[in-house]
């Protein structure tokens, strides 16, 4: 509770300092402050309980599980923000860290709801930030069309969870996670709804078609959040419906999410190979680790939830630390906010559905091309780029690998085992498109010669990212335990 | 008294990567020159391994008792787990002293011997590296760590072999030594397992406790599992059969010689042996096979080392051969003569290794016995050195080769079986050969005439700077007074239960009770060979009557010669069938079937789906919607078909 | 369920009459396309402009910013009317409910969405 307060204390007093000044590095600092200072309460002395009791059951509950989730997130708001704090134009607005804390605030609440009403409120609040950042380049079509795809087709799982919620309260007569779903055809239909909208939330199949395309137009910054924390949220609470009112129908909801899991496993690791543009890329990446996510969430037992709640964390590691890499290419090449020449991007003026006529290299996108010849220029980035893509791939001893092994040794056990295959197949092929990249950065060379043979300035909130992100990745990688034995002992607690 | 073991362990680790960091990171961004950078690292390196050989001593006196300390867990299971950490007892800590000083002396040597060389501070920092993995793996509590230190072991020496790398015979060296090794460790691996499955965890302590059940259970089972951690060591220490690497090794510096294949890295399947005695007690059978593959390597060895005529390689040759009578010395379950011949070796090997390294240095990298001659005025003091650990080597009193090689040799005869008196036959022809070879390099390189047929010898030979031959002394001490000093080590009960020897075997008891004759028929033969040693290669006569032996002997010439044409043998046998069957398998299986039709296939495969993904994803919102209403109205024909 | 079948009912009479009254004029009517017949009808004049033409941006930041207020005040009725049954909750929970929305006036005042230039 304190913790919420402070959260909404400080967006609003950051809201009326945003209104008076356009200081947005202070304002990053405000953010990532309050999230800091938002974190100390559940460290010192972390509650437990309903809040928002109803008639029904508590509106939030809190639990250790959750606490601990909280303070992940938190935590990993400073590096979040540290994205949109690298100085570039597009983000030097106090709105764009404000709108960072407000989606967190929203994934806060999502984390701990018990009701599905606060689990929309929550989602929304989450939600609608993250579409105003994804179109935060309002000069730029590609961000714009970016943003308003999002906002589109986020309002249609917005609707299809609104319709599941109602056949929901249609079948039970409450919205709160203590009502037990019963079996029947409404309920199986009030299940599905929901959970499409879950998997839309998780770019997972079959609902994950936005996710290139949002994530090769919104500015890189914007992606920082986009790509990372809500994944971890929607996840928590998907944990919770599933186990909570929906665990009735364990025989329904396992192969929705089993086959969801698979298309996406085979769809992301399939499509990204023809890939050159980088961010386009990563959104396969992210359908293809979040597959692995949701095969940990179908398998349901304790082992598997700590197992996907641990993916969760590397793969927002993986995920930032790779953003924070590509941050420091765009400065150094010019790419995506500017031009190479430094100037600002053709602006595009003209109806919608122009926009979406343009040709996808209007613009420079950060492509495999920019990554040609890194070794020779910047040595230790290449190493942090190989070890962050390698992680996300999952090979041992980094921490993707743990990941992976921890959602698929429980799916195993649970007999899972031709999932498991497809899931290994599919990992292979995500090694070739991660290990392609690395082809390029490390032995190919640059077609024309580079004319800026000066090291660009250090850049320190990129570079600790990138530093503590790729340290991440050995650490978990070498001792899982360190985080996943508090997560094992927190989801058996739940479960 | 562990934190010293784990101080010494890692002190060379860190001073290795501190040089790292100060040459490759550091250097290059300030204005001090390359020069004075590469000795930066040399200092660094070397001091690191000065303190480290410190400790060791001060862990050495202090009589540690078995204590182990615990670093941290680093996997753990459900049932078992592997642990890092240090174990300080008699043995590790012999074998602390054993490697520091050594590497210590090496590295000080390697100042003067490597001084005009482009990559010095590459060379310090694979020589404090390869001393690291050797002390982890002589201090690890569990034979995961041991074999870490191992695996790290037989990099750093495929680095250190290879060093000079524009030199295409090294790169070969390098390689055969690390293919060789990895035959030995594949063995040895399934070994481990074997273990691992017998006992249920890797570390020493649970192992020796559960050994008699173990044994019980099944004898067969521990037996192979044993047998196939001798075939590692074999490979390690170059014992008959896997030795072919270790004359070719002769590729790399000279100082690496001297730190690895004379003191440490060969010593680490003797050592291995010895730490597994509690095990290899229950293991008669494969003690009998030790014992005669020892033997038979040091008679193999000698008779090669005879006729070599590179002078490096006589001693590599030596260096095999007095590693057989360390393995045959645990054939017979007297480990504590294996680990006091292991200690003197150390020294009195190390020494003729620089000694050889002055030699070669002085002679301006001039290896080949028959182009030297009569450099004694020139190298006074090498000479002088050279002698004290050539009689070491050949076991003159007082000298440290005499006390062990001889409680080697009188534990053998102690056995009191056939196989024992046989080994003990054979180890004391060895050591007439022994003398005879290890002379004839002094007789033929500093006595007698320089041969002046060519002209390509502007250089006058000239002796090493003081800092070669400086180090050269603590060595030489050790390989005068090590082996009266240190003379307790060949005794049980100086081990403190470090090593455990079966009562059924009371080969090293009965060896203080040999026969006058036995006991001293060694050291008659020794003397004798030196005297014919002399006569053969110092004298104008003996030379002649030397040639005409060979003629007359020339099969057995040119066997000894030609190394009883093992490498011939293994390439006609092994690599040949090998290459013909790896090119078969490289067309039909790989290039047809596996690159071909399924690297290739499924990469088609792949790539045509991404095509028709990628139209799919087309941009479209409507195709989005469209698309993921479809998955929805499918998942929900599923789910409501199910509840119908 | 059973109550609900008259509105089922209702419902489906309904869309069937609606329907029906759609179709017939559409099947029946003739159908000449004249410009004057296509173009805009404005209250008698000739158009001025095209009716596609996109509305300026401004018109919706202002629609926007009244519905927040507008439903401010569909709020505040109904909370005025239960004050008496939630005497101090009820009153805080509305006061901040407004310093947020204020918070949110201030902010668009200041950033100059209330500005028509």
């Amino acid at each position: 509770m304190l913790t919420l307060t402070i959260l909404l204390a400080a967006i609003l007093v950051i809201l009326l300092y945003g209104a008076y000044t356009e200081d947005a590095k202070g304002t990053t600092l405000l953010t990532g402050l309050a999230a800091l200072i938002a974190a100390v309460p559940l460290i010192m002395q972390p509650t437990t309980g309903a809040l928002f009791q109803t008639d029904n059951g508590p509106l939030l509950l809190q639990t250790p599980l959750s606490n601990a989730l909280w303070l992940i997130t938190l935590l990993l708001t400073p590096a979040v923000l540290a994205l949109g704090a690298s100085n570039t134009k597009v983000t030097a607005k106090p709105e764009f860290s404000l709108l960072t804390l407000l989606s967190v605030a929203g994934a806060l609440i999502l984390i701990t709801s018990h009701d599905f009403l606060s689990l929309y409120v929550g989602l929304e609040l989450m939600s609608f930030p993250l579409y105003i950042l994804a179109s935060f380049q309002r000069d730029n079509a590609r961000s714009s069309e970016a943003g308003l795809k999002y906002f589109i087709l986020g309002a249609l799982a917005s609707g299809l969870f609104l319709y599941g919620v109602s056949l929901f309260y249609a079948s039970t007569g409450s919205t709160n996670f203590s009502a037990a779903l019963p079996l029947g055809t409404m309920p199986a239909a009030a299940l599905t709804f929901m959970l499409v909208a879950f998997l839309f939330k998780l770019s997972s199949a079959p609902a994950h078609f936005w996710t290139p395309d949002v994530y090769a137009g919104a500015p890189t910054p914007a992606l920082g959040i986009i790509a990372t924390l809500p994944k971890l949220a929607v996840i928590a609470v998907l944990l919770r419906v599933l186990h909570l009112p929906l665990i009735g129908s364990l025989s329904l909801w396992q192969p929705v999410l089993l086959a969801a899991a698979t298309l996406s496993m085979v769809w992301g690791s399939i499509a990204a190979t023809t890939q050159t543009e980088l961010k386009r890329l990563l959104a396969y990446s992210t359908i293809g680790n979040m597959s692995f996510m949701v095969l940990g969430l179908a398998t349901g037992t304790p082992a598997a939830a700590a197992g996907t709640l641990f993916y969760v964390v590397t793969y927002i590691l993986g995920t930032l630390g790779l953003l924070a890499i590509f941050r420091l290419l765009e400065d150094e090449q010019g790419t995506g906010p500017r031009n190479a020449d430094g100037s600002e991007p053709a602006r595009v003026t003209g109806h919608p559905s122009r926009v979406r006529g343009l040709p996808p290299q209007a613009e420079s996108q950060l492509s495999t091309e920019n990554l040609k010849g890194l070794l020779s220029r910047r040595p230790l980035l290449t190493v942090a780029l190989a070890i962050n893509l390698l992680s996300l791939a999952g090979i041992p001893p980094l921490a993707g690998f743990m990941a992976k092994l921890n959602v698929l040794m429980p799916a195993v056990n649970a007999g899972h085992i031709p999932f498991v295959l497809i899931a290994l197949a599919s990992s292979i092929v995500a090694l070739y498109y991660s290990l392609n990249l690395i082809r390029h950065a490390v032995f190919s060379k640059p077609e024309k010669a580079s004319e800026t043979s000066q090291l660009p300035t250090l850049n320190v909130q990129l570079s600790t990212v990138v530093i503590l992100t790729t340290v991440a990745a050995l650490i978990l990688g070498l001792f899982p335990g360190l985080l996943l034995t508090p997560l094992t002992i927190l989801t058996t607690a739940f479960f | 008294m562990q934190n010293l073991t784990t101080l010494a362990t890692l002190l060379p680790l860190a001073g290795a990567l501190f040089a790292a960091v100060w040459v490759y990171l550091f250097a290059p961004r300030t204005i001090l020159s390359y020069n004075a950078n590469s000795n930066a690292a040399q200092i660094f390196t070397t001091g690191s391994v000065l303190v480290a050989a410190a400790l060791s001593w001060v862990i050495f006196l202090t009589a540690p008792n078995g204590e182990t300390h615990t670093w941290f867990t680093w996997i753990a299971l459900s049932d078992w787990q592997i642990t890092f950490g240090t174990v300080t007892d008699k043995l590790s800590s012999t074998m602390l002293i054993v490697v520091t000083t050594v590497s210590a002396c090496v590295h000080v040597y390697s100042w003067g011997y490597m001084k005009e060389d482009g990559s010095r501070p590459r060379f310090f920092i694979y020589l404090s590296l390869f001393t690291f993995a050797m002390l982890m793996l002589v201090t690890a509590p569990n034979m995961v760590q041991m074999f870490l230190g191992w695996e790290g072991v037989g990099v750093c020496s495929y680095l250190l072999i290879g060093f000079w790398h524009h030199k295409a015979t090294a790169n070969a060296a390098a390689m055969k030594a690390f293919i060789v090794n990895r035959v030995a460790d594949a063995a040895m691996l399934i070994g481990l397992f074997m273990l691992l499955q017998s006992f249920g965890s890797l570390t020493y302590a649970d192992m020796f406790a559960q050994a008699p059940n173990t044994h019980a259970a099944g004898p067969e089972n521990l037996s192979l599992a044993l047998l196939l951690i001798f075939i590692g060591a074999m490979g390690k220490s170059a014992q008959f059969g896997l030795h072919t690497w270790l004359p070719d090794a002769m590729e790399g510096p000279t100082p690496v010689s001297a730190l690895i294949h004379a003191a440490t890295m060969v010593t680490a399947g003797v050592f291995l042996l010895c730490r597994l005695s509690p095990l290899y007690e229950y293991a008669p059978s494969v003690l009998h096979i030790v014992a005669w593959v020892g033997a038979l390597t040091a008679i193999f060895a000698a008779t090669v080392g005879l006729t070599q005529k590179d002078i490096k390689r006589v001693i590599a040759y030596s260096t095999c051969s007095q590693l057989g009578y360390m393995f045959f010395a645990i054939g017979v379950s007297a480990y504590p003569a294996a680990m006091f011949h292991l200690t003197t070796h150390a020294f009195f090997k190390a020494l003729l290794f620089l000694g050889a390294g002055s030699v070669i240095h002085g002679m301006h990298h001039e290896q080949n016995l028959f182009k030297m001659g009569g450099i004694k005025k020139a190298l006074p003091i090498t000479y002088g050195l050279m002698w004290v650990g050539s009689l070491a080597l050949a076991g003159i009193p007082p000298f440290a080769g005499f006390f062990s090689k001889d409680l080697v040799l009188e534990s053998a005869f102690g056995a009191h079986t056939f196989q024992g008196t046989a080994i003990y036959v054979v180890g004391t022809i060895a050591a007439l050969l022994t003398a005879i070879y290890s002379f004839r390099v002094i007789f033929r390189a500093f006595h007698g005439e320089a041969p002046h047929e060519d002209g390509h010898h502007h250089h006058t030979p000239h002796e090493s700077p003081w800092s070669m031959l400086a180090p050269m002394v603590p060595l030489a001490l050790g390989a005068v007074a090590a082996g009266f000093l240190l003379k307790n080590m060949g005794t049980l009960e100086w081990w403190q239960g470090a090593i455990v020897i079966s009562e059924h075997h009371p080969a090293l008891e009965n060896a203080h009770h040999t026969p006058f004759l036995i006991k001293y028929l060694p050291l008659v033969l020794a003397a004798g060979g030196i005297a014919a040693a002399y006569y053969a290669f110092a004298s104008k006569a003996g030379q002649g009557a030397m040639h005409r032996l060979a003629i007359r002997l020339r099969p057995l010439y040119l066997i000894s010669y030609n190394k009883w044409y093992v490498d011939e043998i293994y390439d006609a046998l092994i690599v040949k069938p090998t290459r013909i069957l790896a090119t078969a398998a490289y067309i039909v299986g790989d290039k047809l079937m596996i690159d071909h039709i399924l690297v290739n296939g499924s990469a088609r495969t792949v790539g045509a789906a991404a095509k028709r993904l990628r139209q799919i994803q087309s941009g479209k919102l409507e195709t989005y919607t469209l698309l993921t209403i479809l998955g929805l109205v499918l998942l929900l024909a599923f789910t409501i078909w199910s509840s119908l | 369920m059973q109550e609900y079948f008259p509105i089922l009912l209702f419902a489906a009479v309904g869309t069937f009459i609606a329907m029906v009254m759609l179709a017939i004029p559409m099947l029946v009517n003739p159908l000449r396309k004249t410009g004057t017949k296509l173009s805009t009808y404005e209250c008698g004049f000739e158009e001025f402009d095209s009716p596609r033409k996109p509305f300026d941006v401004r018109f919706y930041l202002v629609a926007i910013l009244f519905i927040v207020f507008d439903l401010e005040v569909a709020f505040l009725f109904p909370w005025a009317m239960a004050l008496q049954d939630i005497p101090w909750y009820g009153f805080f929970s509305m006061m901040l409910f407004l310093i947020i929305l204020t918070v949110g006036f201030v902010y668009e005042w200041k950033k100059g969405a209330l500005e028509w230039e």
